[in-house]
C-alpha cells in the first residue's frame, strides 16, 4: 500500500531557494552491536549510485542543478537534507527520488565510503574539542543507545559490509511516520504535487517506528576523564551530567536555572571565568533539549596551568547554584532575555520550519514552541531552586578534560573534592563503552 | 571574534538573497523628512542623502552625516528584527611590527567600560532587550553588529555611539582583556594544526605588506600591550569618518536617522592617517617551509598569489578555484579525496583582500599517506590544465555553486547586513555582492584558462608542509612570552 509522508511547509517565496528535509524517525540505535556506523555509511553510500546514474553522473548533476545533498544521523532519527535554487526545484526532486528509490549500493562505492568514514575518525583525532565531547558522551552514555558512535568506530566501521548498508537503509526508509519538511520558495500543493510525481506509490513504509529510548543511568560520584594528548597549551573542559527531558514538570524551571547560570555571555559562569579571571575566551553551560534526556554540561578551554583552579570555580559555582538557586533579580532578567530574544527563534522561514519539524517528527511535544516561552515566564524561585536540586547534583558529574595528562593529572585529581575515578584516554586509542 | 558562540542558541546561518518583493513598505520621500531633520542640526550633525543603490530586488538607501559617518539602511519588514551594524575601515593591516593584534584586541575591548556604562552593562542591556551582539576583525576591517528586536532599535543607537565616541581604557580592562585574547590566540593557533598552518603560509607567503602577520597577533605582542596604545588606536581609527553604519530589517530611514543625528551626530571627526605600508615585491621564487605537528595525518597548504578583490581577474580565479575544489563534482576534489583516497578534506578558497592576496588551498592526507605525495597529486592536478583545461560543463557547475552560496548568504538581516557592510568597506560599492554575481556569471572558459596561466604558478607559491608526529612538540610559531624569530 502506498502512502504520502507528513507535509510541512514554510513558505517564503522572496528568496529563490528550496531547502527540503526528509526526515525520517528512525537513527543509530537500531545498528546492530559490533556494526555501529552502518546506517550512517547506508546515508552516506546513497548518492554514490542510483537507478543508471554512477556516483559522479550524480555528483555531477547535484552541483549543475546549484543543489547541495547532505545527510544526518543521530541515535534517534536520520535525514536527507537538500537546498536547491528553485528554478532547479523539479529537476533537483527527481534526483532524490532516484538516490531514494533506487541506489545501488555498489561494492566498490560502500568500500570507497567506508574507507573515507575512516579517514575521517582518524582525521578528528585532530580537534581537541571533538575528542572531549566524544568521550565525555562515551561516559555519560555508557551502556546507553546514546552513547555508541552514530559514525562507528575503527573496528566497527571496517567490519561493515554492502549488506549491512542495504540492511540498515531498508529499515529505515521503510519506517512509518517521515515527515518531509520545505521552507523557501515552495508551497504545500507544490511540495504534494511532486511526491506525488516522483514519490507516488513507490513508498510502503512496512516498519514502526522504534521505541522510545529509556532514560539513562545517572551519574554517580564524580568521576575524571583525561582525552591524553601531547603538548597540549590549553585544555578543553566538559563537566556535566544529564539534564532535562520535555515532558518534566521542572523542565522550564531547569532551563531558566541554567540561562542564569551559563546560557548568555553575563552568565554567572562567563562573569567569573571570562570576564573576572581572563581564563578562558568561552565559558557556558548548556541543557540539551531533545526528546530523550539529554546532557547538562558546563564549557571551558582555560590555558592549562589554569585548567585545575577552573575546574575548582566551576565546581563551586554549580555547588552555589545547587545550594542556594538563583536570586529574584536573575530570574526577572532571565525571564526578560528569553522573551525577548524568543522572536530570533522563528525570525525565518528555515528556523520556523525546524520548530514544526520537531513537533511533526515527534521530537517535540505537539505544542512544545509556542508554550515554551510562556511557561518560562510562569516559573518561580522556589521552582528553579526544586529543579536544580532534583536534576544537577554537583556530587555525581562526568569532568572529561583533552590535556597532556602527564603534565595535569595530579593537578587535576588535586582540584576535585570526592574524585572517586580517573581514566586516561590516549587521543589516538578508539575505546567506546559498549 | 569578541566571543564564541553560546552553545544554546542555533549558530548564526548564512544565507538569502531577495528575489522579488522585498520590502512590505514604501520608503518614505526623503527631502520633507531630512529637511525637517537638518532643520536645527549642527554642522556635524546635519545628514545628506547619497544615491541609493538596488540591492537585488531591495534597495540600498544611503545617508551621511557631516561628521562623516556613512549610513546604509534596507528596509525589510518579513520579521520584527532588525540587524545593526557598525563597519570601521581599520584591521590588522593597519598594525605595525611590534603591535600586532592590536585591532582584534581592541575589538574586545569595545566590549567593556565607557564613559557612562560600568563595565559588564553594555552586553547586560543587549541582553535585556533580547538582541545578540558580537564582532569581527580581519585584515581590512573590523565590525561590530547587534541583531534585535525592531521596538529595540533606540537603546542600540545609543549604546553604539556612546561606545564610538566615550570607550574607557585603563589598565585593569586592558590587563583583563589580553588574557582574554592571550586564550583565543591557544585555542585557534597553538593548539590547532590548521591555525598554525594558516598562519605560516601567510607569514612565509608576505614578506613587506601587513597581510605576513596574523591578525590575532603573535603572542608577545599581545602580551605586551599597554592602555596607552589602546587609546592612541582608537582616537586614530575609531572615528565617525572611519565608519558605515549598516541596517537591515525592520527600520524605516527617518526613524533610523533621526536617532543617529540624536546620538551620532556630535562626535567629532578625526584625522585618518594615510596608508604607508610596503607593497609586496614580486614573488619570483618557490617558498616552502616544513613543520612536526602532533597531529594524526600530514597536512599540506599551498597559497599563490592572488589579486586583489576589486581585481578583474578576482571572479575568473573563484570561479577556476570553484571548479578545482567546490564540492564532490569539482575535478581536484575527485582526483585527491574520492577517487584518488589520497586526502581526507580539501578546502580552498582565493582572498578577498583589498591588496593582492592569496588563492589558498588546504588538504589533509589520508592516514599513512606522505605530505610529499599529496603534494605530488596536487601538482598533476594543476599541470593537467595546460592539456585538459577547464570546460563549458565544469564552469556551468562552478557558477550554480557559486550562486547557491551567495544566496544561501544572504537569508536573514544578518547575512544582508554583513555583505552589505563588506562591500562597502572593502571596495565603497555596498551592493559589490551583487555586481559579483554578475561578473562571476559572465566569465568564460578560456578566461579561466587565461587566469590558470596567469596565477597558478610555482615562482609564485609559498608551500606548508606538516608531518605527523605523536610526540612532536606543540610550540607556536612565536613561543609564548619570545620574542619573534625570523
Amino acid at each position: 500500500m502506498s502512502a504520502r509522508p507528513v507535509l510541512v511547509v514554510e513558505a517564503f517565496p522572496t528568496v529563490p531557494l528550496v531547502e527540503i528535509v526528509f526526515a525520517m524517525p528512525a537513527g543509530s540505535a537500531l545498528d546492530p552491536k559490533g556494526k555501529e556506523g552502518a546506517l550512517v555509511l547506508a546515508l552516506r553510500s546513497l548518492r554514490r549510485g542510483a537507478g543508471t546514474k554512477s556516483s559522479t553522473q550524480l555528483d555531477d548533476e547535484i552541483d549543475r542543478l546549484g543543489g547541495e545533498l547532505s545527510t544526518g544521523c543521530d541515535a534517534l532519527q536520520s535525514s536527507l537534507h537538500a537546498t536547491v535554487i528553485s528554478r532547479n526545484l523539479e529537476a533537483f526532486f527527481a534526483l532524490i527520488a532516484e538516490i531514494a528509490l533506487r541506489p545501488t549500493f555498489a561494492e566498490e562505492e560502500v568500500a570507497r565510503v567506508r574507507r573515507e568514514v575512516t579517514a575521517e575518525l582518524i582525521d578528528a583525532r585532530n580537534d581537541d574539542r571533538t575528542l572531549c565531547g566524544r568521550y565525555f558522551r562515551r561516559t555519560l552514555f555508557a551502556g546507553h543507545p546514546l552513547g555508541r558512535p552514530a559514525a562507528g568506530t575503527l573496528t566497527s566501521v571496517a567490519s561493515l559490509t554492502r549488506a549491512d548498508a542495504v540492511s540498515a537503509w531498508t529499515r529505515v526508509w521503510n519506517t512509518r511516520g517521515m515527515v518531509i519538511a520545505a521552507s523557501g520558495d515552495i508551497t504545500e500543493e507544490r511540495l504534494a504535487e511532486l511526491w506525488d510525481r516522483y514519490f507516488g506509490g513507490a513508498w510502503a513504509p512496512t516498519h514502526e517506528r522504534p521505541a522510545e529510548l529509556a532514560d539513562p543511568a545517572p551519574v554517580k560520584k564524580r568521576r575524571l576523564v583525561i582525552v591524553d594528548k601531547p603538548a597540549r597549551t590549553q585544555s578543553q573542559i566538559l563537566i556535566g551530567a544529564l539534564g532535562t527531558h520535555p515532558t518534566d514538570k521542572d523542565h522550564h524551571a531547569l532551563y531558566v536555572a541554567n540561562t542564569v547560570f551559563g546560557g548568555t555571555f553575563t552568565s554567572r559562569l562567563m562573569r567569573e571565568i571570562r570576564s573576572k579571571r581572563g581564563w578562558s575566551y568561552g565559558a557556558s553551560s548548556r541543557l540539551g533539549r531533545e526528546r530523550v534526556r539529554e546532557v547538562f554540561s558546563m564549557w571551558t578551554f582555560p590555558k592549562s596551568s589554569d585548567a585545575p583552579a577552573c575546574i575548582g570555580v566551576e565546581l563551586a559555582l554549580l555547588e552555589a547554584l545547587h545550594e542556594d538557586g538563583i536570586s529574584a533579580r536573575e530570574l526577572s532578567f532571565a525571564k526578560k532575555y528569553l522573551k525577548e530574544s524568543a522572536v530570533f527563534d522563528s525570525d525565518t522561514a528555515s528556523k520556523r520550519l525546524a520548530q514544526r519539524l520537531d513537533e511533526a517528527c515527534g521530537d517535540m511535544p505537539k505544542g512544545y514552541h509556542d508554550r515554551f516561552i510562556p511557561k518560562t515566564q510562569e516559573v518561580t524561585i522556589e521552582q528553579c531552586k526544586r529543579a536544580v536540586r532534583a536534576r544537577i547534583n554537583p556530587d555525581n558529574l562526568i569532568l572529561c578534560v583533552t590535556a597532556t595528562a602527564s603534565d595535569l593529572r595530579a593537578q587535576l585529581e588535586d582540584a576535585i573534592p570526592g574524585l572517586a575515578s580517573t581514566t586516561v584516554i590516549p587521543f589516538d586509542r578508539d575505546e567506546f563503552y559498549a | 571574534m569578541h566571543r564564541s558562540t553560546s552553545p544554546e542558541k542555533p549558530a548564526k546561518k548564512r544565507a538569502a538573497t531577495v528575489k522579488r518583493g522585498g520590502t512590505t513598505k514604501t520608503a518614505a520621500k526623503p527631502s520633507s523628512w531630512l529637511d525637517k531633520l537638518n532643520a536645527a542640526a549642527s554642522k556635524r550633525a546635519k545628514v545628506t542623502e547619497e544615491p541609493s543603490v538596488a540591492f537585488g530586488a531591495e534597495t540600498i538607501q544611503r545617508f551621511r552625516l557631516g561628521n562623516g559617518l556613512r549610513v546604509l539602511v534596507v528596509e525589510s519588514h518579513h520579521a520584527k528584527v532588525v540587524s545593526f551594524h557598525t563597519w570601521f575601515g581599520v584591521g590588522s593591516r593597519h598594525e605595525h611590527e611590534g603591535k600586532t593584534g592590536l585591532a582584534h584586541l581592541f575589538e574586545h575591548l569595545m566590549f567593556n567600560e565607557t564613559k557612562n556604562l560600568p563595565a559588564g552593562t553594555f552586553d547586560r542591556k543587549l541582553e535585556s532587550i533580547g538582541a545578540s551582539t558580537n564582532a569581527a576583525t580581519w585584515n581590512d576591517w573590523t565590525y561590530y553588529y547587534e541583531d534585535l528586536p525592531s521596538d529595540a532599535l533606540s537603546l542600540v543607537v545609543s549604546l553604539e555611539a556612546e561606545r564610538m565616541k566615550n570607550l574607557v581604557l585603563r589598565k585593569p580592562q586592558v590587563v583583563s582583556e589580553i588574557d582574554v585574547v592571550a586564550n583565543e590566540r591557544r585555542y585557534r593557533v597553538e593548539d590547532d594544526v590548521d591555525g598554525t598552518v594558516n598562519e605560516l603560509l601567510y607569514k612565509t607567503a608576505f614578506e613587506q605588506h601587513p597581510y605576513h602577520h596574523p591578525t590575532i597577533g603573535w603572542m608577545k605582542d599581545i602580551l605586551a600591550f599597554t592602555p596607552e596604545d589602546c587609546r592612541r588606536f582608537y582616537k586614530c581609527w575609531y572615528a565617525p569618518n572611519n565608519a558605515a553604519i549598516v541596517v537591515v530589517g525592520d527600520v524605516t530611514a527617518p526613524k533610523l536617522l533621526a536617532l543617529v543625528q540624536k546620538h551620532y551626530g556630535e562626535i567629532a571627526s578625526a584625522t585618518i592617517p594615510e596608508e604607508t605600508y610596503p607593497q609586496e615585491p614580486e614573488q619570483k621564487q618557490e617558498r616552502t617551509d616544513r613543520l612536526v605537528k602532533p597531529t594524526p595525518t600530514a597536512k599540506l597548504a599551498v597559497g599563490y598569489k592572488s589579486p586583489a578583490l576589486s581585481h578583474e581577474d578576482h571572479p575568473a580565479l573563484s570561479v577556476l578555484c570553484e571548479a578545482l575544489f567546490g564540492g564532490r563534482s569539482a575535478r581536484v576534489f575527485r582526483a585527491l579525496v574520492t577517487d584518488g583516497e589520497l586526502a581526507t578534506d580539501l578546502a580552498a578558497s582565493v582572498a578577498q583582500f583589498r591588496d593582492p592576496g592569496l588563492f589558498e588551498i588546504y588538504a589533509t592526507a589520508r592516514d599513512g599517506v606522505a605530505v610529499e605525495t599529496l603534494l605530488n597529486g596536487l601538482d598533476h592536478e594543476l599541470r593537467g590544465l595546460s592539456v585538459n583545461p577547464i570546460t563549458e560543463a565544469e564552469r556551468e557547475r562552478s557558477i550554480a555553486r557559486l550562486e547557491l552560496g551567495f544566496l544561501q548568504g544572504l537569508e536573514t538581516v544578518g547575512g544582508r547586513a554583513e555583505q552589505i557592510g563588506f562591500y562597502e568597506t572593502v571596495l565603497g560599492d555596498p551592493a559589490g555582492s551583487i555586481t559579483r554575481l554578475a561578473a562571476l556569471r559572465a566569465v568564460t572558459v578560456a578566461d579561466i584558462e587565461r587566469v590558470a596561466k596567469a596565477y597558478l604558478s610555482k615562482a609564485k607559491r609559498t608551500v606548508i608542509l606538516v608531518e605527523p608526529s605523536p610526540d612532536a612538540p606543540n610550540e607556536a610559531s612565536e613561543g609564548e612570552g619570545e620574542e619573534e624569530s625570523e
